[in-house]
Parts: structure tokens; sequence; C-alpha cells
């Protein structure tokens, strides 16, 4: 149980890291939306036949289609490709504070981004590879339960979303396996940026391969790191479910409803970062002999250019 | 004496009925019949096999003899990729039509094997393919055949018509899916000759158009009688009234139905269907039978079903015509059939939707379908117009008349019954909502349309352009003219278009002409414009502000004439304020547009944008505070449902951030959403 409780608790702990992410996706979000404001503003901002209905009503969401007639829309793309290159980044800091404790300093932590940014995207690259593979199993599974006639959400008619029940027991046990799968490829991702940074490996290749059976020598941990990214859905989930209980009509509600949601996200990313440490834990655990440890004091002086 | 003592049990009088408990009319024919038949089938569904016979009746309506009779083999269309069906779907996409995926053995078809007359002569080799849309010469959903001697004026045909067919897989109302096959326009069925004044032809003309990927269908009325084969194991579904059921000796059985004055004749042949019965009771309407067929593991939905038919054919029955037929069959279809057979009207046979969870105590997505194919037994079903041709006047009413219904049993739809079972409980909160039938199919969202309402359904740009036109435009456009006639004007004018259309086939001029004749106002000048034109509507006020008037500077004449440059003064604080608001018409429809601005004090000012003008500047100057002007509406009390975007239709001079927060929240909730779920990935 300490298995889980530990790296939850680092991972709510670690509030100036959650931080960090946190600002990341609203710079995300925020270029997502930003070209929708003045389409929004010019169509809300002064209409009276809207005020005090919530966001499903014929005056707001079923109303949108003809507004963006004219362009306006969200942006997605490319707000998504800079989301890839500061996650990227970022995910050496976060792995420094789930590693090594001690102090937060922003600079320590961006400095700890940039030197590790090469090597851990060589590394998800490499186990692009692992995930492929891995996916190769609930995909099987998928088409033999095909053959036999069960349906998983993938196999069943798209009409079943709407007039059928999609979450029967075949398709919930097909989801569990692809769980379990993604809790393999993502365990080992971790595992590997673990490996890297506590290492300095340079090869990432070696530290995806070795990432891998340390993960595989310990099928326990997976199943416990895909409980873990089970309990961040349902918290996730819950949490969304109480925002959209709130009610709606005015701008003081909608600011409520927007912190409120942030709970969401920052619950979300607390739980992203708990599963790095659950992955350092693991990496503690299992290899008992590290070639080397050296810059948990000076993390950014002992790097070597990247 | 039993009968008093039920009905005082009961408490309800229904009407006597219009037919017996054959399907059989008890007095004068409803209808002319000019086309009736005699259908036998046997059905092999492990060969997905079918070979039939139909004696027709045919009668010349006209005053000219008819040596060629033509003819409808609608199934051809699913024969290959090269029919017209089959190109426009890939084309331009429809509804329900699944074809574009079809491969080999998924195709169907139907081949005339002889077709005799009385005197056995076998007129089958005069069959000619018929392409009069669209000259494909590769299809084959049109034929004539060519008699030895024409039909006299007023005169009667028999011909006895064996074919067989390949049932294609599921498509467009038609086929197998699994172990369950809807037979819709399955048998050779004769096109309809239009005679003067019917539809504004002006000599005898066959209309008899191909099968097009967004077209139904048109016929004349008659009686039907079907004699229908197949394995002991399949349940059958049929229009009309069940009048036999017999074992064979190898293992089939032979259901029986018959059913006079309608104008088509569908069937389901369905392996493990449940069978729910039940009765319409209302006092001074006729009695209607009723059974749903519905799959086992969606059974919870024939209540719903049941539920909402009824009201249906309680609201319909007394608002136009009483519903004359004895029973009224309607099939939910098995989870994966829906999209592709769910939500067809045939006469007195219908396809609604199932769902294995409906939501509770009425779910809207079940309710709303099965109140629409049930109206379409009037508009189509009795008032039988052409659905190749003005697919406005069938789908357009049966969408108006919904909301009707809908909005008499106080029935809205919420979003949230659309989600699966298993994620409502989190998601429900999100998406629980109220929103009336007229507003989730909206009338457009540009205020000029791509085309006009009226025009034949396979010249519609795209499929989707042809099911916005036909359906949600068409209803907005017939609570236009509601509005300009008011509402118990309207209800008398639709009550007497049923009762003068029924089993006729009325045109968009006759319905212009009865229109105006009941109302007593010429409405064809605004029903042309609003059915014959793309004209649309968006009257909006897209400003309004208020500032104290400036002080005036410049020269001024003194007294004596001469001009002097005067100083500028700060504003009189006593001075009126002057408020300007513009008002805009985005689109051409010529509706009258009036304006009502409301000051601070509540008084109103209620102004008539000038016919012909796309805007308009009203300038108020009033004194201050209470002469403000805070709200600026077109069309107050009375917004056209056509107006594409209602939300521009008022002005507030105060910010509204509520609305634009809630919005802008949501986006930015949402966008923040997905991309922690793109980083999660990461
Ligand atoms: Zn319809």
């Amino acid at each position: 149980m300490n298995r889980l409780l530990e790296p939850i608790r680092v991972g709510f702990g670690e509030w100036r890291t959650v931080a960090v992410l946190l600002w990341a996706n609203w710079l995300v979000a925020g270029l997502m939306v930003a070209p929708t404001v003045p389409t929004v503003w010019a169509a809300f901002g002064h209409a009276p036949l809207a005020v005090g209905k919530p966001l499903v009503s014929s005056e707001l969401l079923i109303g949108l289609r003809p507004l963006f007639v004219g362009g306006g829309t969200p942006s997605v793309g490319a707000p998504l490709l800079l989301l890839v290159v500061l996650q990227t980044f970022l995910v050496g800091g976060v792995v420094w504070r789930a590693s090594a404790g001690g102090p937060f300093r922003l600079g320590a932590f961006l400095g700890q981004s940039g030197r590790l940014v090469g090597r851990n995207a060589r590394l998800y690259l490499w186990l692009l590879l692992l995930l492929g593979v891995a996916m190769l199993v609930p995909v099987g599974l998928a088409a033999l339960l095909h053959v036999l006639g069960l349906r998983t959400i993938f196999t069943m008619p798209g009409e079943t979303w709407i007039f059928g029940s999609p979450f029967g027991v075949t398709s919930v046990l097909h989801l569990a396996v692809l769980g379990v799968a993604l809790a393999l490829w993502r365990l080992s991702l971790e595992v590997g940026r673990v490996l890297i940074f506590r290492d300095d490996l340079r090869t990432t290749r070696r530290a995806a391969w070795r990432a891998l059976r340390l993960v595989l020598r310990s099928p326990l941990s997976i199943v416990l790191y895909a409980v873990l990214g089970a309990v961040a859905t349902g918290a996730a989930l819950l949490l969304m479910r109480g925002r959209a209980m709130l009610p709606e009509g005015n701008a003081g509600l909608a600011l409520l409803a927007l912190g409120v949601g942030q709970t969401v996200l920052w619950t979300r990313l607390a739980f992203q970062v708990a599963g790095t440490r659950f992955a350092a834990a693991l990496v503690q655990r299992t290899d008992a002999a590290p070639r080397h440890v050296g810059h948990l004091e000076e993390p950014v002086e002992a790097a070597p250019p990247v | 004496m039993l009968a008093p003592l039920l009905l005082l049990v009961v408490g309800v009088t229904p009407a006597p009925p219009r037919f017996d408990q054959s399907g059989r009319s008890i007095g004068a024919p409803l209808s002319d019949r000019t086309a009736s038949y005699v259908l036998e089938a046997r059905y092999d569904p492990a060969k997905r096999h079918l070979t039939g016979t139909a004696r027709l009746t045919w009668t010349n309506r006209s005053d000219l003899p008819q040596g060629t009779l033509w003819f409808h083999t609608y199934w051809n269309a699913f024969k290959n990729s090269e029919s017209t069906f089959v190109r426009e779907q890939r084309r331009a996409g429809a509804a329900r039509a699944s074809t574009g995926r079809y491969a080999g053995e998924d195709f169907g078809w139907t081949e005339l094997r002889s077709a005799r007359l009385p005197d056995g002569t076998d007129v089958r080799s005069t069959l000619r393919w018929e392409r009069p849309d669209d000259g494909n010469p590769a299809d084959q959903t049109v034929f004539t055949l060519t008699l030895p001697a024409p039909v006299p004026p007023g005169g009667q045909v028999t011909l006895d018509l064996a074919w067989e067919a390949r049932v294609p897989k599921l498509a467009a109302r038609t086929g197998v899916h699994g172990k369950y096959t809807l037979f819709g326009q399955w048998f050779p069925k004769i096109g309809v000759l239009e005679v003067p004044p019917q539809r504004g032809v002006r000599t005898p003309t066959w209309n008899c158009h191909q099968f097009h990927a967004t077209t139904e269908f048109y016929a004349d009325f008659g009686s039907y009688d079907a004699a229908l084969t197949v394995p002991r194991t399949m349940a059958v579904g049929a229009a009309g009234v069940r009048t036999g059921r017999t074992e064979n000796p190898d293992g089939t059985v032979t259901h029986r139905f018959h059913q006079d004055d309608v104008i088509d004749f569908a069937w389901t042949a369905w392996e493990g269907a449940l069978e729910v019965s039940d009765v319409f009771r209302s006092d001074g309407l006729p009695e209607v039978g009723l059974t749903v067929l519905v799959p086992p593991e969606a059974r919870r939905t024939a209540p719903h079903v049941l539920a909402a038919a009824k009201v249906a054919l309680e609201h319909a029955g007394r608002r136009w015509l009483p519903y004359p037929y004895p029973h009224l069959t309607l099939v939910a279809p098995p989870i994966g059939a829906n999209l592709q057979s769910g939500g067809m009207e045939y006469p007195t046979f219908v396809t609604v939707y199932a769902r294995t969870d409906p939501a509770q105590p009425r779910d809207s997505l079940l309710w709303e379908v099965a109140i629409h194919e049930v109206v379409h037994g009037w508009w189509q079903g009795m008032v039988a117009s052409n659905e190749f041709e003005e697919a406005w006047l069938d789908e357009g009413f049966a969408t108006w008349a919904t909301t009707e219904v809908m909005n008499a049993v106080g029935l809205d739809w919420d979003l949230a019954q659309f989600l699966p079972p298993g994620t409502r409980w989190f998601l429900g909160p999100l998406l629980r909502s109220r929103i009336p039938e007229r507003d989730i199919r909206p009338a457009g969202t540009v205020p000029r349309f791509e085309s006009s309402i009226l025009r034949p359904s396979w010249r519609f740009k795209t499929g989707g352009e042809m099911g916005r036109s036909t359906y949600g435009r068409a209803a907005a456009a017939l609570a236009v003219l509601e509005q300009e006639v008011g509402p118990e004007t309207f209800a008398r004018l639709m009550r007497t278009y049923a009762e003068r259309w029924a089993f006729r086939h009325p045109s968009t001029d006759d319905f212009l002409q009865l229109a105006s004749e009941v109302s007593g106002k010429d409405l064809r000048p605004l029903g042309n414009a609003l059915f014959r034109g793309t004209a649309g509507l968006d009257d909006s006020v897209t400003g309004l502000r208020c500032a104290p008037p400036r002080p005036p500077s410049g020269f001024f004449d003194a007294d004596g004439g001469t001009p002097v440059l005067r100083a500028p003064r700060a504003a009189d604080p006593g001075g009126d304020v002057r408020c300007e608001v513009l008002v805009e018409r985005r689109g051409d429809l010529p509706l009258p547009l009036d304006v009502q601005l409301t000051f601070a004090d509540g008084t109103h000012l209620r102004r008539d944008v000038p016919p012909g003008e796309l805007w308009t500047r009203i300038v108020t100057e009033r004194p201050p505070p209470g002469g403000r002007v805070t709200l600026a509406e077109v069309h107050p009390g009375a917004r056209p449902t056509i107006d594409t975007s209602p939300g521009n239709d008022a002005r507030s001079l105060d910010a509204t951030p509520g609305p634009a927060l809630t919005v802008g929240g949501w986006f930015l909730y949402a966008a923040q959403l997905l991309a922690a779920a793109v980083g999660s990935l990461l």
C-alpha cells in the first residue's frame, strides 16, 4: 500500500513542480482558445438573451455553430506541438524532483530539464517502439474476441455508444488489458528517465533496454502503476463531476467553475509527478548498487554538456 | 351488453372504426385505390434470397390510353457500385446509406422473372430500363413494360409479376443485419401516373424517379394483401392487420396481412425479436392496436415507444385527422442496425430506435423518433406528397408536427440522455439540459442558404444540406407562416389541409393555395420566398451605445449674422443623453422587422425598419438617467425560428460578462483537459 501512498504524497507535496506543469498547461490551453476570444466576446459580451443560461442551452452551446462560420475557431495543432516540446523539456526537472528531493529551485529545475532534454527526447523515440509492441497485445486480443463474436469498444458498431451498452464485461476486461499494456510502456519510460538522470547514461537505447528489463522483472510494479493510473483517472473524474455540477449563469459562477476546474488539472498533474516518483522508488529498490551517484547536491554543476 | 359494460369500466368511448379487423374498409373506400397488390413472398435468410409474386391491379385514371407502364425496382440501387444511389452516396453523402462500405457479397438486386396478363401473355420481354433523372446507363431502378393493348381511360389492368431478389446488407432502410431483415421498397412497384390537375401537370405524366441516395418515395393508394413465408424461428411484423398465420410442412410459416387505402407495404423478419402489444384508446378516436418489436437486450425500449406513439396518435388525431387504420407496428431495430434502419416511416409500419438503457422517465431520443415517425402517418402516409421532388412536404411537416407534439407534452431534449450507460453518473451533470426540439434542428447557420427548400432531393449540393433544408429549415419556414397568420388560424389551416388532401397527392402550390384560402391572406409571396428562394434571416442588433451629447464647437452666427468662434464648453450636465442603436438585416427574407428600445425608466419605443432596408440607425435623445437605452431588441416577443443567429436579436447597454465567461471558461477548461490528456502520453 505504501508503494502507492508514498508516491502520491510526494506528488502532491511537490506543489512547486505541479505549479510549473500547470503553468505549461495554461500556456498551451490559452493559445488554443485565444483565437476564439474576439468572437466569444462579440457574441456574448452584450447578450441579454444569454444571461443566466448554462453552457448546455439553446442560447449558448446550441447557438455556437453559426458564430464560427466566419472563422475564429480554436487552434489545436500548433499549441499541441508546443506542448510536446514543453513537456519533453520539463520532464527532466520532474525526474530530478521525484528522484532527488531537497529544496525546490526553479533555476535548478530548468537546469536539469535543459541538461536531460535531448536524451529524454531520444529515449521517448526508442520507447515508441516498445509502445508499438505492447499495443500488439490489446489489438490481438480485440481481434481474437471479434472472431469469437465478442465486442470491445474498438470493434463494436459505432452506434453502440448511443443505443447500446459499450461497457460490457468483455469490453471492460479488454480495457483492463489495454491499461496494463499502457502501464508497462509508461512505467518503462519513467524508469528510463530516472536511470538516465541517476546514472547519467549517455546511450538512450541502453537506458530504454535496462528500463524495460527492470520493469519486466517486477510485474507487480506494472499492476501497481496501472492502479496508480486508475486512481488518478478516478480522482480526476470525480472532481470533473463536481465541477460539472456547479450552477452556471453568471460571471462569478463561471469564475468559480474555472477555479474548481483547476483542481482537476492540479490533481492530474500531481499524479503525473507521483508516477515519476513511483518509477524512482522502483529503481531505488530493485537496482541496489547504482554505479554513479553524484549530483544530488550540485545537480546543475555536475551536468555534463548535453 | 358486454361492450357498454366494458366501456363503463374503461371510461373511454372510441369512435367507430373505419376498417374491420382484417384491414378492409367499412363503408366507402377512403382512397381511389389506383394501384393494389396481392403479394406473396418466400424468404430464405440463409441464402439471403427472396422469391415473390405480385398481382397488381392498376387503374388508368387519365383520359388517355396507357400502353407503357412505369415501375420501380428500388433494390437495384444496391446492385453494384455504379448505381445512381451508390454513386451519389459516394459523392455527396446521405444519411442511412452505408453502401459506400459494401464489399462483394453485400450487394443485392431485384430481377423480374415474368409479367403476365390475365390471358397468359408474358410482357417481360418488353422490359426497358429507364434513367429519367441522370441517364446513368448502369442504373436499373426504373423500368417500363409495354402492353400489347393499352389500358383505356378509366380502364384497369391486372399483371402477375414474378420476381427474385438478393437481400442486400442493411443500408438505407433495407437489408440484412444478423438475424434481422427489413424489407422496404422490396417489390416491383408501379410509378404514379399524374393526371391533371394533380401537382400541376398539364397532361397525364408518369412520375417514376430513380432511387437516389437522398430520396424517399411516392406512390398511389391501394389495397395491399400479403402472404409472407419465412422460417418458423422468425418473428414477422408488417404493415396492416395480421389476418392469418399458417404453419407449413417444410418448417416455414406463412404470415398474412392486409390493409386497404395505403401507399406502401413494408415488413420485417427477425429471429429473436420480442413482440409487445398494446391498444391506443381515446374518446372519440378510433382504436389502434399497437405492436412493438424490440431486440431482447433493449426490451426496456418498448414502454417508451408505446407511450410516445400514443401521445402522437392522440395529438395528431385531435388536431388534424383521426388515425383511421386499426393497427400500427413499430420496429425498434437491434443495436447495430439503428442508424441504417431506424427512424423510417411506412404506412402503418414504422421503424424507431432501440436503446438498451433508456433514460427515465422519458427518453427523449426514443420519444422523438417515435413521435416523428408516427406523425408521418399523416404527412405522407395519408397526405401523400411526392418525397422525391418535394421532400419538405413530409419531412418539414413531420419535423414541425413533432415539435407540436413534444411541446404539448412538455418534452425537451436532455443531452445527458445521449450518454452511454456507465458514463452517465459522472458525465450526466455536464450535459443535463432542456433544449426545445425546435432548437435541436436549427434552420441553418448562415443567413443565405445554398439551395431552395423546394427541389428534388438529389439536386441538393450535399446530403447534409438536403437534410437541413427539408427538416429543420422547412419546419422553421412553417413556423414563419404560423407567426404570419397567428396560431389559431394556422391550426385551422393545418386541419383543413389534412382533411382536404388526405388520400390524395398535394404539391407545395396546393398547400400555399389552401393556406391563403383558409387564412384569407395571400401567403404565396411569402411562401415562395421561403420554399422556392434561398433567402434566410439573421436580424440583429449590432450596436448600442449612449453618450452625453458633444458640446457644440466651431463658428456660430452671432446676433447680426457674423460667424463667431464659440469657445468649447463642457457638456451641459442637465442635457439629454444621446443613444445610438444599429440594427442590421443579414438575410433577404422579406419579413417585417420591428425594433423595440427599452429605456432605463422602463418606457419603450418601437420602430419599424422600412421594407427593403438592410440596416437602420435609431438615435434617441432623452434626459438622463431614465433616458438611457438599456436594451434594444428586434422582433420583440416573437422571434422567428428561421433566424439563423437568434442570440444577436437583443443587445444590452451594459456588458454581460456572465455568458462570455461561461463560454470562454468552458473553452479554456476543455483545452486544459485536452492538453493534460495529450501530456499524459508524453
Ligand atoms: Zn421523417
